[in-house]
């Protein structure tokens, strides 16, 4: 285990050096080959044992900040490793930067480290985001919110995971949380609202779908706020009232065919069957690779996490200097870092 | 439509006007019928210059066109104006030979269509050895609301239909489940004979690519190349879309749907589409590509989707099967995909023996209200499949 140190250490070097892709590699070769595909638990606390032994002396010669690079490495590597299909090895990468993130975190107690925790880890969340995958995700991105209450992709993600699984009551406590901390979240406003309408509260749902229309946002978002608007009033038999939301929706969509035949339906049921004929036979085929809003609405959402993930890592870019000096207990760096560099 | 076809088969029973160089007359439409949206022309020619006859087909003043070889059928919309229409066809031969008639339509007054109102239904009858073809009018037993009614038309075999094929193009469909699908709809097209037309609608979460009602299988097949998978599924806005395509035709109508899931992402409930079901004649066939074989037909399965949890994906799919089976057609519950051809030609060999039964229910007034139908034969064992019922809709 001693060539394994030296390893991890040579790998951080490198990561310190600015060498990022050539530290993940180094990272990954020396961990495929103490762990290999299937490794035991006891094998993995070993390797974890030994890692954490290098980064405490450097912890010790520097402090918290040195924790930085080293997260946003194995932060880095559990992407590679999932890309790579060993589910092994990215859990042990995933845990080994949550783990210090959060150790980080309660260490300091400042708000500006336990942000970056909530960050790392939903950052992770993020990344196994998807129908099949949301229980996993919801799990991290829970523990990314008890670091960081606030974190509104945290709160959007979560949110969704609940949706789907019709918890709409718990997918409304985060969003209301959401729309709370940024009343502008348009998005977040939108789940909401539909969330509402499913849960009967029908006024507070109205009033969100209004809030939306009234901001500027994507077109599908304004879609759906229309449609959901219109299917509100249906259920309040108010069908004069959800024919002009459709109506609206169509003519500021004129493409959106569920908003087309919404508004088709709502005529043929007010009596008006010619209006209705006349929206449907202009209805044609949609353009190629355009998906619908409610088949949009449905996806996970898009968290927009690549540029929160440009942002850790500038904050590692900012710290590599840190890491160099707290490998110098190994002799690095004593030759001088900026004249290596240079 | 429907009138054609009862006075095609008088006339080959009467053998009229056989006799002169040339003859023509319309079969449909008839002189004392309103007609609207999209109707089907059809034109009878005889005399001894008959084989070399061409048609001109003329509507209120205006040439619509001039077929050349039988059959002299064509398909004209006359828009949905409560208005008369004049039909008029010249028949033309070689030697300066024509001929020409004409017929005019009235426009609708309500108390006509009080005494007009012929309701039909297209019954499907099974026995144990296979379907029931020899069935006569005095077989029959239509009841509604638990009255008798009197059967004034009877059809039996091969009556022309006007059809949409909804065909499942989502996501989950990719490989061989769409190659499958694709080659069963291509047969089921095979299957048309010379007065049906069809529409295919390929869908996803949006309609994905549409043909116009045409019968020429060839045309329509275009639509059927390189079609790729993608997207969520949206069945309920695209039944309705279908049906409301059919609104405009006349005659026998069908919806063939085909699926391997339940809907996630329609803006309409199933609710809704229902209710349009029970207004329109049009019978809805359900192709359900299930590939769980062993499971219960009856399982309802159920999807994780933002738009339907658990329970109402499970109602979705439970009201799409009763609405199918109240539209008198029914669902084919396939697990194999290998099984995807013999079920579309299965349906079009099925409306291919259908009886057409019409009578003037003895209630005609259009309160909007549900009206239960039952149609029962005399013959032990055997198994009527009709549609359950209809709204009177003024």
């Amino acid at each position: 285990m001693r060539k394994l140190e030296t390893s991890y250490v040579a790998a951080l070097e490198l990561l310190g050096r600015g060498q990022r892709q050539e530290a993940l590699e180094a990272l990954m070769e020396l961990e495929m080959e103490a762990l290999g595909s299937t490794p035991s638990a006891s094998r993995i606390d070993r390797v974890w044992k030994h890692k954490l032994d290098v980064v405490r002396r450097a912890l010790e010669l520097t402090g918290p900040e040195i924790l930085v690079p080293v997260i946003m490495l194995h932060h880095d590597a559990y992407q590679l490793y999932r890309n790579a299909n060993q589910p092994i090895l990215a859990r042990h990468a995933r845990d080994m930067a949550s783990d210090l993130a959060t150790y980080k975190a309660q260490t300091t107690k400042s708000d500006a480290d336990k942000e970056f925790a909530g960050w790392v880890m939903t950052s992770f969340g993020a990344s196994v985001l998807t129908l099949r995958t949301a229980g996993t995700s919801a799990g991290i991105l829970r523990d990314a919110l008890e670091l960081s209450p606030n974190n509104p992709v945290a709160l959007l993600g979560l949110a969704w995971a609940h949706e789907v699984h019709g918890e709409y009551l718990d997918a409304t406590e985060l969003l209301s949380r959401l729309v709370a901390s940024d009343p502008s979240h348009a998005h977040g406003r939108l789940r909401l609202a539909v969330c509402e309408r499913r849960l009967g509260n029908l006024e507070s749902a109205k009033a969100n779908f209004m809030k939306v229309l009234a901001q500027d946002s994507e077109p599908w978002i304004r879609s759906i706020a229309r449609q959901e608007l219109a299917r509100l009033l249906i259920s309040l038999k108010d069908l004069e009232g959800a024919e002009r939301e459709a109506r609206a929706a169509v003519e500021e969509f004129p493409e959106d065919q569920e908003a087309a035949i919404l508004l088709a339906s709502l005529c043929e049921r007010l009596g008006r069957v010619s209006n209705a004929d006349e929206i449907i036979s202009g209805i044609g085929a949609s353009a190629p690779g355009q998906p619908s809003a409610r088949y949009i609405y449905d996806r996970q959402p898009d968290l927009d996490i690549e540029s929160v993930r440009v942002t850790l890592h500038s904050m590692m870019d900012e710290r590599l200097g840190v890491l160099i000096s707290g490998l110098r207990w190994w002799g690095v760096g004593t030759e001088g870092q900026e004249g290596e560099e240079g | 439509m429907r009138a054609a076809i009862l006075a095609l088969s008088l006339m080959v029973c009467s053998g009229a006007a056989w006799g002169s160089d040339l003859d023509v007359w319309i079969d449909y439409p008839i002189g004392d019928e309103f007609v609207h949206g999209t109707v089907q022309i059809v034109v009878a020619v005889s005399g001894a210059k008959a084989d070399q006859a061409t048609v001109e087909f003329v509507i209120d003043g205006e040439t619509l066109g001039t077929m050349i070889r039988r059959p002299f059928t064509i398909n004209a919309d006359v828009g949905n104006e409560n208005v008369e229409h004049e039909f008029e066809v010249i028949a033309r031969a070689p030697g300066g030979i024509t001929a020409r008639t004409s017929v005019r339509t009235p426009k609708l007054h309500v108390d006509d269509q009080l005494k007009l109102t012929l309701q039909q239904v297209y019954v499907t009858v099974g026995g144990s050895g296979g379907r029931v073809l020899d069935l006569e009018r005095d077989d029959f037993r239509v009841v509604e609301e638990g009255k008798d009614q009197k059967i004034v038309t009877f059809e039996r075999g091969d009556v022309p239909l006007t059809s949409v094929l909804l065909l499942d193009c989502s996501l989950s469909m990719t490989g061989e489940p769409l190659q499958a699908a694709l080659e069963g709809a291509s047969m089921f097209l095979e299957g048309m004979t010379d007065l049906d037309e069809t529409m295919l609608m390929l869908y996803s979460d949006q309609l994905l690519r549409a043909s116009d009602f045409n019968g020429d299988p060839s045309t329509l097949k275009e639509t059927l190349s390189e079609v790729d998978a993608s997207g969520g599924t949206a069945i309920n806005d695209h039944l309705y879309l279908a049906l409301k395509k059919l609104d405009a035709r006349q005659g026998r109508s069908v919806v063939v749907l085909f699926s391997d899931g339940t809907d996630v992402h329609s803006v309409l409930e199933m609710a809704e589409v229902a209710q349009k079901v029970r207004r329109s004649q049009a019978m809805i066939y359900w192709i359900y590509l299930r590939l769980r074989p062993g499971e219960s037909v009856d399982k309802v399965p159920s999807y994780m989707a933002t738009w339907r949890d658990m329970e109402s994906s499970q109602n979705e799919f439970r009201k799409l099967r009763e609405a199918v089976n109240e539209s008198g057609g029914r669902v084919q519950v396939v697990d194999h995909l290998e099984e995807l051809d013999d079920a579309f030609v299965g349906i079009m060999s099925e409306l291919r023996e259908q009886y057409v039964i019409g009578y003037y229910p003895t209630d005609q007034s259009k309160d909007g209200s549900w009206r239960e139908v039952k149609v029962r034969v005399k013959r032990s064992g055997a198994k009527v499949q009709a549609r359950e019922g209809y709204t009177a809709y003024p």
